[in-house]
């Protein structure tokens, strides 16, 4: 038996889904019925609430089933590819990239087939009556919107027609055994459903593990990512050097090969840039915190801090553009021109620069720096201030030897989280840092970071087995480690050293 | 044991949170180096006008305090006087022990170190000792001054607290319920201290506990629903009140 990936016009996904749903509502209904009516119609000789039965019963059915049919749709491709391999010619597969670029001609032919047959343009006669000369089949597939580079080939047809009819046996499995596990799971939940049986606490189970599920998939994604970064950097420092990566002074990538490939001057430039923006953005938002928490009305603290939380909300490529075409053009008006400019140096020749980049970046942090602040001041004990207060201390006095040392090492902490987010930062430097990869003290100078790198080491034509490409991902997984480290040290700090107030 | 010596006084002090009148025409002499008790049930004023005494209710922005308030004739409530200088006068000691997060050592010279009290780092170092000696808990600490205070055990706290008022010099001590977050041996050393502190000071004590009222003061106030409504002598108070909701309260049918 086969089945067509479509029925009645809907995804056979979605008609088992609602199937399932189907079978899982009325286990629900047949389920907390019996068990009612075991007790006699009275819900207090139930060991849970009705609805606990019921949603038991659905809980039974539709967990098990669902599960199964994402497990099966996720693997039948793969299991069917590997199936019709054995069909092309072992002649035809020279290299590893051939081998995918036939594997993937087979499955759009066999999904072009799928559309053709559903809008009746062929049928399985036409298909077996092409199966030696499917010259054709390019034209007609072509009509549909399925085009190919060349003529398909017989082979390619072959092993199409092949998985074609893999896959509809097994989307035929597919429907049999997950229909079943439904109707075996809602029928185990309606037998279960007795007075006596704890449905309530199986249903907070079921809810547990679905808790479980949900914080463990982020874990899983961030476990992932990192390890998608780790096999790219390993092929990188196959192809490179690690002593020059990490210790080489010189960035020059150069696509036709033999590039110097060392990330110090690009970490040079994140750490100057990090620098500058924390330097803007720790005092004034530090500043700007205390006022709030400390000094501010409530009429001022309504208005202020929706206003100052607006910088947070801003995309950092308006930021990056504002960096561009004001700040950096404002700078060069103070500190560049020469005779023409407002100092009269003639310090810094164009707009892109260290200074530019770290200030705008630093007026992003601002907000950042002083909520995170504001609420570790608010959350010092008033009873701190009132005995300082109380000891004939001012305002000031207060703020400062009272409730900044409390809440030194949670600021201390926001600082490090800021300097990891500047760290990260790229759409601001990439626009007004510059491009020009150095180690130089000087922040009239334009420099580049290993963020901005990563963005020009991957846009245009790529190729994933060369140097040059791949160092991106080593570049990467740095960063990652590098805002990590950060992190955790932040984190740590802020655990260890926290006063602990009632 | 009491002198004559009028140490604050308050006339038709009036007190409102918002639109809440919560203390009521208070009229009040307290004396000097004697012991005063406020009592009274929950939400009564007693802690509002303590806060008053030295206008710590300043820092709140919704109260509103009018009437007049003189420490030694001498309105505290004048443009004149800044609210900073009279708290190094008027000294606090909260409910709720309340070390700030430094060493033992650095909560008590913090008084003296913002009002300049000492010259020399030896001089800090005697007043430091002073008043921790004062504060009767010298003992406990003289070998980890530079410990942080938050580690002390909640009564401990609370003496270096009151040690930390003291080392400023006040002339007048109030206590917001100094002993009501402390076990019945802490709030002994506490009450045999504050014995120690009438030498010294005028202390104003506000307390729930009608058995301590009767144990550390001379002088015993009652409030209820923001009205004064009996001063005099404790004995009196405790013994023959003359407001029979004097009487009620004292006698547990009311509070």
């Amino acid at each position: 038996m086969t089945v067509t990936s479509h029925l009645f016009g809907l995804p056979l996904a979605l008609i088992l889904l609602i199937a399932v749903g189907v079978i899982a509502a009325t286990g629900y209904g047949v389920a907390r019925n019996r068990a009612l009516s075991r007790a006699g119609g009275d819900a207090r000789g139930l060991h849970s609430l009705p609805r606990y039965y019921g949603s038991a019963a659905a809980m039974f059915a539709a967990v098990p089933a669902l599960g199964f049919m994402v497990i099966w749709l996720l693997s039948q491709p793969m299991v069917v590819q590997n199936a019709v391999l054995p069909l092309i010619p072992s002649a035809e597969i020279t290299d590893a990239g051939i081998q995918n670029l036939i594997v993937s001609d087979v499955s759009r032919v066999a999904g072009g087939l799928d559309v053709a047959m559903a809008q009746g343009v062929l049928d399985n006669a036409a298909i077996t009556a092409m199966a030696d000369d499917p010259k054709d089949l390019r034209d007609t597939l072509g009509a549909l919107g399925v085009a190919f580079g060349a003529d398909v080939k017989p082979y390619v047809l072959k092993a199409a027609q092949a998985s074609r009819t893999l896959a509809g046996q097994g989307r035929f499995w597919m429907l049999i055994v997950v229909l079943t596990l439904a109707l075996i799971g809602a029928g185990i939940g309606i037998r279960l459903a007795d007075p006596a049986y704890r449905a309530r606490n199986v249903v907070e189970r079921g809810v547990l593990v679905l808790l479980i599920g949900a914080a463990s998939l982020a874990v899983l994604t961030t476990f992932g990512i990192v390890l998608s970064m780790l096999f790219e950097s390993i092929n990188f420092f196959r192809l490179h050097d690690w002593k020059d990566f990490f210790l080489g002074t010189t960035w020059a990538p150069n696509f036709r090969g033999d590039s110097d490939l060392s990330i110090l001057p690009l970490l040079w430039g994140t750490m100057y840039i990090s620098l500058v923006a924390l330097l803007v953005a720790v005092p004034i938002g530090l500043y700007a915190a205390i006022y709030l928490s400390e000094y501010a009305g409530p009429k001022v603290r309504a208005i202020a801090k929706p206003l100052l939380e607006i910088l947070a909300g801003i995309p950092t490529i308006v930021y990056g553009l504002f960096a561009l075409l004001t700040v950096g053009p404002f700078l060069v008006n103070i500190f560049g021109r020469g005779e023409a400019g407002v100092l009269g140096v003639e310090w810094m020749s164009g707009a892109t620069a260290v200074l530019t980049a770290g200030l705008v970046m630093g007026i992003m942090l601002i907000p950042f720096v002083s909520s995170l602040s504001d609420d570790i001041i608010n959350a010092v004990p008033q009873s701190l201030r009132d005995g300082s207060f109380g000891l004939g201390a001012t305002h000031s006095e207060t703020v400062r030897q009272v409730v900044l040392p409390a809440a030194l090492p949670g600021i201390v902490g926001a600082i490090l989280l800021a300097a990891s987010r500047a760290i990260g930062e790229t759409m601001i430097v990439v626009l007004g840092a510059g491009a020009i990869a150095r180690i130089s003290g000087n922040p009239f100078e334009a420099m580049t970071t290993i963020t901005t790198r990563i963005v020009s080491q991957l846009t245009g034509d790529t190729d994933f087995a060369s140097p040059e490409t791949l160092v991106a991902f080593a570049l990467g997984l740095t960063l990652f480690v590098l805002t990590l480290g950060l992190n955790v040290v932040a984190l740590y700090i802020v655990r260890t050293y926290r006063e602990q107030y009632e | 044991m009491t002198t004559d010596t009028i140490k604050i006084a308050a006339r038709d002090v009036q007190v409102y949170y918002g639109d809440n009148h919560a203390i009521k025409d208070v009229n009040v002499d307290i004396e000097d180096k004697t012991v005063t008790a406020f009592i009274g049930p929950s939400g009564c004023g007693k802690s509002t006008f303590l806060r008053c005494i030295n206008r710590m209710n300043d820092t709140i922005d919704v109260c509103r305090v009018t009437g007049d308030i003189r420490i030694d004739d001498v309105d505290i409530y004048d443009r004149a006087i800044d609210p900073v200088q009279l708290r190094a006068k008027v000294g606090m000691v909260f409910q709720k022990p309340n070390p700030f997060p430094k060493s033992i050592y650095d909560n008590v010279a913090y008084g003296p170190r913002i009002h300049g009290l000492a010259r020399k780092k030896s001089d800090l170092d005697d007043i430091v000792e002073r008043a921790l000696r004062r504060g009767a808990i010298w003992d406990e600490v003289k070998d980890r001054l530079d410990a942080p205070g938050t580690g002390l055990s909640g009564g401990q706290q609370q003496r270096l607290c009151i040690a930390r008022a003291v080392a400023t010099e006040p002339e007048v001590l109030l206590m917001d319920e100094p002993c009501s977050a402390l076990d019945p041996i802490a709030t002994a050393q506490v009450e045999e201290l504050i014995d120690e502190l009438r030498q010294n000071y005028s202390v104003v004590i506000v307390t729930h506990s009608m058995q301590q009222a009767a144990r550390v003061s001379q002088k015993t106030a009652f409030f209820h629903l923001g009205h004064l409504v009996e001063f005099g002598e404790t004995d009196k108070i405790f013994t023959s009140p003359e407001d029979p909701r004097t009487e009620s309260y004292i006698t547990g049918r009311i509070g």
